[in-house]
This record gives C-alpha cells, sequence and structure tokens, in this order.
C-alpha cells in the first residue's frame, strides 16, 4: 500500500487588501486628477509670481545695472530706505491713502450690496450696471475722472452752481488724496459689493423673520444680525481693498504723477520711479520687499482675526 | 559692507533658469569691442541690424522706412536691417528689459535725458568713430548732447529748438507793439494782457513736467546752471536761481499765468494756449503749435528765446546709439554711419520737421514763417543735464518749485531743500 502523502492544503489566507500607493489613493480620491488640473496654473504661479518674488528679494540685496552686473549689497538698500524721507513721505502718503479709500470703499460696496439684494423688478440689470467700472480700463477712468476734477470741470461748474468752489480737487496737498479715494471707491465699490451680495444672500432669512416679530427695527435687525453674519465676507473686502490701495499706482500715474509737491506720492510709484526711471533696481526691489512684507502682516491680522471669529 | 560682483552665470547656477530669468537677469554678456569701426569697403559688412525708432513723425514713421532700408542695402548688399517703431509710452521699461533679457535691439533712439543712464549701466557703445571723419560738421551743443564722460555715446540726428512763440493777435488785442525779448519786457507787458483778460505766459509745474521746457531754460537765461561743473553738486540754488524762481513767483503772485498747469497740465484741447490766451510761450516748439487744435498758425511768430543775461532755449537732441550687446557692431554701427550722412539727414530732418545737427546741411525751412525762424536757433539751444542722476534732480527740484508757486514755501527755503536733497543724492555716487 502505497502511502501517498500530500501536502496539506495551504491554508486560506485572509484576503489581503491589494498595496495602496500614494498614486492610487490620489485616484480614488479624486485629488490626483484635481492636482493634474491645477498643475498649468501651478507652474504659471511659480514661474510669473513665486519666481519674481524670490527674485525680488533677491534684487533688494545688491545694486542691478542692466548689462546683467549684480553688485552684492546686503541690507544697504533696506538701510538706505530707513533714511530716505521720500521713503517715508511714499510710505505715509500710502498709508493715509488707505485709511480714507478703504472704509469708503466697504461703506459704499456694503450700501449698494443692501439695496441689491431686494427682490425687484430689473434688479439684475441695476447689478450688471454697478458692475460695469470694475471692467473698465482704470487709465480711461482716470482720464475721465481728471476732466471732471479739472478746474473748469463738470463738478466744479456743479459746486459753482450752488456757490461753492472752485474745488481744488487735485490741486491741494490736503484734497488730492480724498479725491483719489473718490474714485477708488467708483472703480471698486463693483466687486466688492458682488462679495457682499453673496454673503448677504447666504444669511437664512428666518434671522431676521424672527427679529421682526420680536419686534426689531431696521437699524437693529441689520446691526444685530446682518454684519455679524457678513462678517467673514466683511473680512475679505476688507483685505483686498487694503491690499489694493497699498498697490495704487495707476491713477496716481495717470492723474497727478504724484503731486502736487509729493501729496500723492504711493510706495508703489516710488518704486516704478526707482527702478524704471532711475534705473536702481535693487532700492526698487528693497522697497517692494517692505511694501511685501506690509501686505503679508495686513493679511496675517486678518487671518488671525477671522480665527478669532470662528 | 563688503562688496561683491556677482556674475550672470553664478546666479543661474545659484537659483536656477526660472528664476532668474523672471528676473530679467539677462546680461548682454559682450564684451567690449568699441573698436570696431566701419570699414571702407561696405562687401565687408555683414550682418543683421535691429533698429528700435519712436513715432517722431506719428503720421508717416512705418511708411518712411522701408525705401530708406531698400537705399542703404544698394549699398550694403549683405546688411539685414529690420527697423520697429515703437511707441513712446513706456520707452524706457521696454528698453532696459529688452536690453536686461537679451532681446535689446543693435540700434536705438535716444535722447539726452536718457543717454547718461545708458551709458553709465554699459549698455552703450562707443560710436566716436562713427563720425570721426566729418565730425567737424556736427553743431557743438549736438554733440556735447550726446556725449557722457567725454565719450560720444550717440550720432546726432535731429534737434529741435523752443524759441519764444508770440501769438500777435492777442498783443494786438493788448495793445502792445513791441515783442518782448527779456524778462523785465516780460513784466513791462504782463499788466497790460491781464487787464484784457488775457495770461502773458504759461509755467507748467505738474510734476509729470520736465524741466528741461520749464525752469531749466529759465535758469540758464538768467546765467545759472543745473548742476556745478563737476556735475557732483547743486548749482540752481545760485543766485541765479534765486532770481528764475522769484521771476516765476511773480507771474503767478500778478495772475500772469494760468493756476491749472501749475497742479496738472491740461489735455491739448482745453489749454489756455490753444484757446488764445495767452501772449507768449517758451515752454514747447512751433511743432507742438502744429498738432494744437484750434490754432490759427498765422497768429503766431517765433522770435529769439528771452534773456535775463543770455538768450538761451531748450532744444532737444535725439540720436542714434549702437548697444553694447549689439550681435554685430560694426553692421550696426554702417548702418548709423548710412543714416547720418547729410543727404540722409537732410531728408529725415526735413520730413519731420526738426533741425539738421549738421551744419553742412543748411537751412531746412528757410520759407517757412515759424519753423524757419525758429531754425535760426538751433545753436542757441541746450539739452539739459548730461548726468546720470538728472531725472532723480529734476524729480527732487519738482515739489521744491511747485511748493513756492502754490504759496507754500520761501524763495529760498524751496531752493534750498532742494539743493540739500540733490547733493545727498549725488554724494551717494
Amino acid at each position: 500500500m502505497s502511502v501517498r502523502t500530500t501536502t496539506p492544503p495551504a491554508r486560506p489566507s485572509a484576503p489581503r487588501p491589494a498595496p495602496v500607493g500614494r498614486w492610487a489613493r490620489l485616484r480614488r480620491s479624486g485629488s490626483g486628477i484635481a492636482l493634474l488640473f491645477v498643475a498649468p496654473y501651478l507652474l504659471l504661479f511659480l514661474v510669473f509670481r513665486i519666481g519674481p518674488t524670490i527674485a525680488g528679494m533677491l534684487l533688494s540685496l545688491g545694486q542691478y545695472r542692466i548689462n546683467g552686473e549684480l553688485e552684492w549689497r546686503g541690507l544697504d538698500n533696506f538701510q538706505r530706505l530707513l533714511q530716505d524721507t521720500l521713503f517715508w513721505n511714499a510710505l505715509k502718503v500710502t498709508c493715509v491713502y488707505t485709511a480714507i479709500a478703504v472704509p469708503l470703499t466697504v461703506a459704499v460696496s456694503l450700501c449698494m450690496a443692501q439695496l441689491c439684494v431686494r427682490s425687484i423688478r430689473g434688479i439684475a440689470v441695476y447689478r450688471v450696471l454697478y458692475f460695469l467700472p470694475v471692467v473698465t480700463s482704470l487709465v480711461t477712468t482716470s482720464v475721465i475722472w481728471l476732466w471732471l476734477y479739472s478746474s473748469d470741470g463738470p463738478l466744479n461748474w456743479l459746486f459753482g452752481k450752488i456757490g461753492v468752489g472752485p474745488v481744488p480737487w487735485l490741486s491741494s496737498g490736503a484734497m488730492v488724496l480724498p479725491s483719489l479715494s473718490l474714485l477708488s471707491v467708483w472703480t471698486r465699490f463693483g466687486y466688492d459689493m458682488l462679495i457682499l451680495l453673496a454673503g448677504l444672500l447666504a444669511i437664512p432669512a428666518e434671522y431676521a423673520e424672527a427679529a421682526v416679530v420680536d419686534g426689531a427695527s431696521a437699524w437693529q435687525r441689520f446691526w444685530r444680525i446682518t454684519l455679524p453674519q457678513l462678517k467673514p465676507a466683511l473680512f475679505l473686502v476688507v483685505v483686498l481693498e487694503i491690499i489694493q490701495s497699498f498697490q495704487v499706482f495707476d491713477v496716481i500715474y495717470v492723474m497727478t504723477a504724484g503731486g502736487p509737491e509729493r501729496s500723492s506720492y504711493s510706495l508703489v510709484y516710488m518704486v516704478y520711479d526707482e527702478g524704471f526711471h532711475y534705473f536702481d533696481f535693487g532700492y526698487a526691489s528693497a522697497a517692494g520687499v517692505v511694501l511685501f512684507a506690509i501686505t503679508l502682516v495686513v493679511s496675517l491680522i486678518q487671518r488671525w482675526l477671522f480665527r478669532e471669529e470662528s | 559692507m563688503g562688496e561683491m560682483e556677482v556674475s550672470r552665470r553664478a546666479l543661474l547656477r545659484v537659483f536656477g533658469g526660472g528664476a532668474v530669468a523672471a528676473m530679467g537677469v539677462a546680461a548682454a554678456g559682450c564684451g567690449s569691442d568699441s573698436g570696431q569701426t566701419v570699414p571702407a569697403n561696405p562687401d565687408d559688412v555683414s550682418g543683421k541690424v535691429t533698429m528700435w525708432i519712436y513715432p517722431i513723425d506719428a503720421t508717416h514713421e512705418k511708411d518712411w522706412w522701408p525705401a530708406q532700408i531698400e537705399a542703404f542695402r544698394k549699398q550694403y548688399t549683405k546688411v539685414d536691417v529690420t527697423v520697429t517703431v515703437q511707441p513712446w509710452a513706456d520707452r524706457d521699461t521696454k528698453l532696459t528689459t529688452a536690453i536686461a533679457g537679451d532681446t535689446g535691439p543693435d540700434v536705438v533712439y535716444l535722447i539726452p535725458d536718457q543717454l547718461p543712464q545708458y551709458a553709465q549701466s554699459g549698455s552703450l557703445a562707443d560710436v566716436s568713430d562713427v563720425i570721426a571723419s566729418d565730425k567737424s560738421d556736427f553743431r557743438p551743443n549736438a554733440l556735447d548732447a550726446m556725449t557722457y564722460n567725454d565719450t560720444l555715446y550717440g550720432v546726432p540726428i535731429l534737434m529741435g529748438g523752443t524759441g519764444t512763440l508770440i501769438n500777435k493777435k492777442v498783443m494786438a488785442a493788448a495793445g502792445i507793439t513791441q515783442t518782448p525779448a527779456s524778462w523785465d519786457d516780460m513784466l513791462a507787458i504782463a499788466p497790460a494782457l491781464k487787464a484784457k483778460g488775457y495770461y502773458l505766459t504759461e509755467y507748467e509745474a505738474d510734476p509729470a513736467q520736465t524741466l528741461n521746457l520749464t525752469f531749466y531754460p529759465l535758469l540758464w537765461e538768467a546765467g545759472g546752471e543745473v548742476l556745478s561743473p563737476d556735475g557732483k553738486s547743486a548749482a540752481f540754488n545760485s543766485p541765479a536761481g534765486v532770481a528764475t524762481l522769484s521771476y516765476l513767483k511773480q507771474l503767478v503772485d500778478g495772475g500772469y499765468v494760468p493756476t491749472q498747469p501749475l497742479t496738472k497740465t491740461p489735455p491739448t484741447e482745453s489749454d489756455p494756449v490753444a484757446h488764445g490766451k495767452v501772449a507768449v510761450v517758451t515752454e514747447f516748439g512751433v511743432s507742438d503749435l502744429f498738432t494744437m487744435p484750434g490754432v490759427n498758425l498765422a497768429d503766431w511768430e517765433v522770435v529769439a528765446p528771452l534773456k535775463k543775461t543770455v538768450a538761451v532755449g531748450y532744444g532737444v537732441v535725439g540720436g542714434l546709439s549702437v548697444l553694447e550687446g549689439a550681435q554685430n557692431k560694426v553692421a550696426a554701427k554702417a548702418w548709423v554711419k548710412w543714416l547720418a550722412s547729410p543727404d540722409q539727414l537732410k531728408a529725415f530732418d526735413k520730413d519731420r520737421k526738426y533741425f539738421s545737427p549738421r551744419v553742412s546741411v543748411g537751412a531746412l525751412f528757410a520759407g517757412d514763417p515759424l519753423t524757419g525762424a525758429a531754425e535760426k536757433f538751433t545753436d542757441d539751444t541746450k539739452s539739459g543735464e548730461i548726468n546720470p542722476k538728472a531725472r532723480q534732480v529734476m524729480d527732487l527740484i519738482k515739489p521744491e518749485i511747485q511748493a513756492t508757486l502754490l504759496g507754500h514755501k520761501s524763495v529760498t527755503a524751496a531752493l534750498d531743500s532742494a539743493a540739500k536733497s540733490v547733493n545727498d543724492l549725488l554724494a551717494r555716487g
């Protein structure tokens, strides 16, 4: 009798999950394809945004000549900035402009958003009309406002009818920044209004209805319900406006060239002058880096405030 | 702090090509070979030349060049020339980035306001050899305007002049028969003009306006200079400078000039000059009158520049510069030499209503009552400070002049303040 020996059948092992690689996980979650779509933009962002930013920071540490020579200067450009009255004046002008333009633009945008949130006949047309200044060229707008502000322009004609003026809109050091801020309101409020409008439409109507039942006035409903609910959108708008105001250039370039007596000579205007007017690219970059740092700090503060609110 | 030269190649190694390319740090990378001169035989010259020019004559510039290139190529058969008419706007931004990116032209049109900065940055080639054989034919003030650190960096191809433009109709309306020749004459006729509702003249203190057309000519007329002869300190705060700013202040305080141009230059169509409200104009040339809407040229005449101690006016000089990074400097210089020859310049300048920097070309507008009259004063013009810091100097003086004219500072305080800023700037080197 022969003994057949057989090897015992292997114990069926518990089904092991197929090895999941990083790419497989990405594919399963859909992140892979998303990354693929984002990649071209990311590449462009790196090349045209991050690259120049880093390059600008490096340039700020040297003296660059257009024939390609770069001379290492360490922190000399920054030390020079600190002693430059022109820089401090430009910083002051930029801050004052921001302090006037931002609250004004946000207030007007909020009012317009409040008006546009109502469901009335033809409201879509109004919304489009209010957005038009945003898509109009800033240079074109500036040229038109230059005419409006001229000493014998329509605004002074109008003021003359009520016995006021002529108002030195752009020719007085005290008036020039408020005048430019008005233009900022005109060009920016449509964009901000849209963001705030989205925020307003997201507030559940029940809150306001309950408040009405409780006898709250319109102002109380706005102050106690709308404004707190709108804070995230409002913070976004404020930060966007602050960044925009810190970078003000086009309107000044077209309307005042920094005058009168450097009353509207902003930081970005100074960067432009130092770079492309005086060919002092290292110094211009140093001023740009300072502007970047200020903007970054403001953005971080906003982020911190937003987290607090959350 | 220790200084260290960093080459472009080293930057590329450290930071990678992308970032450095984004910086625009692309040096021309060519060593100086300004010793290369144009050979006598055109057949010995070959290669490609690109030139950037600007709409000097806004309507005909683009159409003008193909025929010139064709004529040049009959002589220089082995040289290909491409002329690009660039817009005036942001020309320095485009040129600097092109030079930095190694995509600049071989030849470019520059004016004295730009030339020293490009020369100092090492971007321009010495072109003395281009005109070496007939240098004496060029007007000295034209050559001075294209010379920096005793080196000629541009071959002059055109000259302009402001002269003094008189609106005869306005003068007659105010009962003035004597044409003003000096500041004293100007101040003497001002009240009569004001009484009839006219302005004596116009002064543009707009920061966008160049002082080459406004303050500097008056300073020169008073016998002053902007900077010391060595270019290392301010000279505009001299008694001549005080006299100049005081004169302007007198004009403003007397109501003899319109107020808006003190802060913002009005658009041409609403300029008081175009509206026949100004009697004497020194801030622009005859060619500007041609483009002003509503101006009747028959109302105007051109007389000599005004005088305090010397009669001198501003006159632009335009020249062609060869870039240090030019691929083929010999071919580029051959093209410039050909363009700057008397026959070519004659056609070039006459078509654009500019004056010739070459004496041998002679008067181009003898029969023209306005341009011809202005042409006579070509030798009495200056074209501004030839200094790499000239623009910064100007930008430091402008707000102080404006502050004085708007009544916010005294004449001496403004000039002293500007002088301090300018001296600090020049001391930095």
